[in-house]
């Protein structure tokens, strides 16, 4: 009896320390901009990826998947664009595959919900049927928070 | 009694788990890339100077490219850099080529203690003897740093 009120204690001792734990990693601001760190690279290499894919046989189904990976004024763009982003690729044939090498995350701003990094893309290009040309872009990428997901708000080549 | 004793350990120890859970699950890891703004800053200086220090270097002075490499490079980065260099050297010197590197934006992927791992775009200009267009050239590094005597050298050089 006295062994279970001990393990009670502690037990309840226990909960008690991992709540406040709890409640301290999410009060802590420190590891919250470290959360928004990795969400912002997690989320940004994948829509990287996305937006350097289009197959011309499925084009359409491509820049619908661009749409929903970006955010803001450049979506506005991208859906405007839409038909002509579809018909290049459909006229010359373009077949293109990417992959991340790296990225690096250089600015983060919290309570505005934005950030920027750099990425380098590894990008494979194929027109008209052709051999698949490599290329390894370098970007300076925008992401901002839409909702509870950080997408692309903008991508500029970095003079490569 | 007995019943009750054991029905709250159970619980407060099925709660503690629970809170333990919710808090790993917020801690970011022991990243502090952006999260340590001042350390974060001071990495990005000095690596951004030691990177831009052994990559420029003038045919008249290579004296001068030396000592920055004796200085700012450690570990691996001494032997991936000396065999490049002296390629470099051999082909500035008999050019008479003078390189100027910049760096035109960089990045923290990760900053552990005294261990970091950034991402830079560089940009380099070489100017051949007089009469000779200037040659612009792009390049990615994906760079190690470790902290010595309160300073960051290079450890590691690779160009993606």
């Amino acid at each position: 009896m006295r062994l279970l009120i001990l393990g009670v204690v502690l037990a309840v001792v226990a909960s008690a320390f991992a709540g406040w734990s709890w409640w301290r990693a999410a009060a802590d601001d420190g590891w919250a901009r470290g959360r928004d760190r990795d969400a912002v690279l997690a989320a940004a290499g994948p829509s990287l990826v996305t937006l350097n894919t289009i197959d011309y046989r499925g084009a359409g189904a491509d820049v619908d998947r661009w749409l929903g990976v970006v955010t803001g004024r450049y979506r506005d763009d991208l859906r405007g664009d839409r038909q002509l982003e579809i018909d290049r690729a459909t006229s010359t044939r373009t077949v293109s595959t990417a992959s991340l090498v790296e990225a690096a995350v250089t600015e983060l701003d919290i309570s505005a919900g934005t950030a920027r990094l750099l990425a380098v893309l590894d990008v494979r290009i194929s027109t008209g049927g052709g051999a698949s040309a490599q290329k390894l872009n370098r970007l300076t990428v925008d992401v901002a928070r839409d909702g509870d997901a950080w997408k692309v708000a903008g991508v500029q080549a970095a003079g490569s | 009694m007995k019943r009750v004793l054991i029905g709250v350990l159970v619980m407060a120890l099925g709660l503690a788990v629970w809170f333990a859970v919710e808090a790993a699950s917020l801690r970011p890891g022991d990243n502090a890339a952006l999260v340590d703004s001042p350390a974060t800053d001071q990495v990005v200086a000095e690596v951004g100077d030691a990177v831009k220090a052994v990559f420029s270097y003038d045919y008249a002075n290579f004296a001068r490219t030396e000592r920055a490499a004796a200085s700012v490079l450690t570990g691996d980065a001494v032997g991936q850099y000396a065999a490049q260099f002296a390629s470099a050297r051999q082909h500035a010197s008999a050019e008479k080529l003078v390189r100027t590197t910049t760096v035109r934006a960089i990045g923290v992927r990760t900053l552990r203690g005294d261990d970091a791992s950034l991402l830079l775009f560089v940009d380099q200009q070489t100017i051949g003897p007089s009469g000779a267009a200037p040659q612009s050239s792009v390049a990615q590094l994906s760079v190690t740093a470790r902290r010595v005597d309160g300073h960051w050298k290079l450890s590691s050089l690779t160009a993606l």
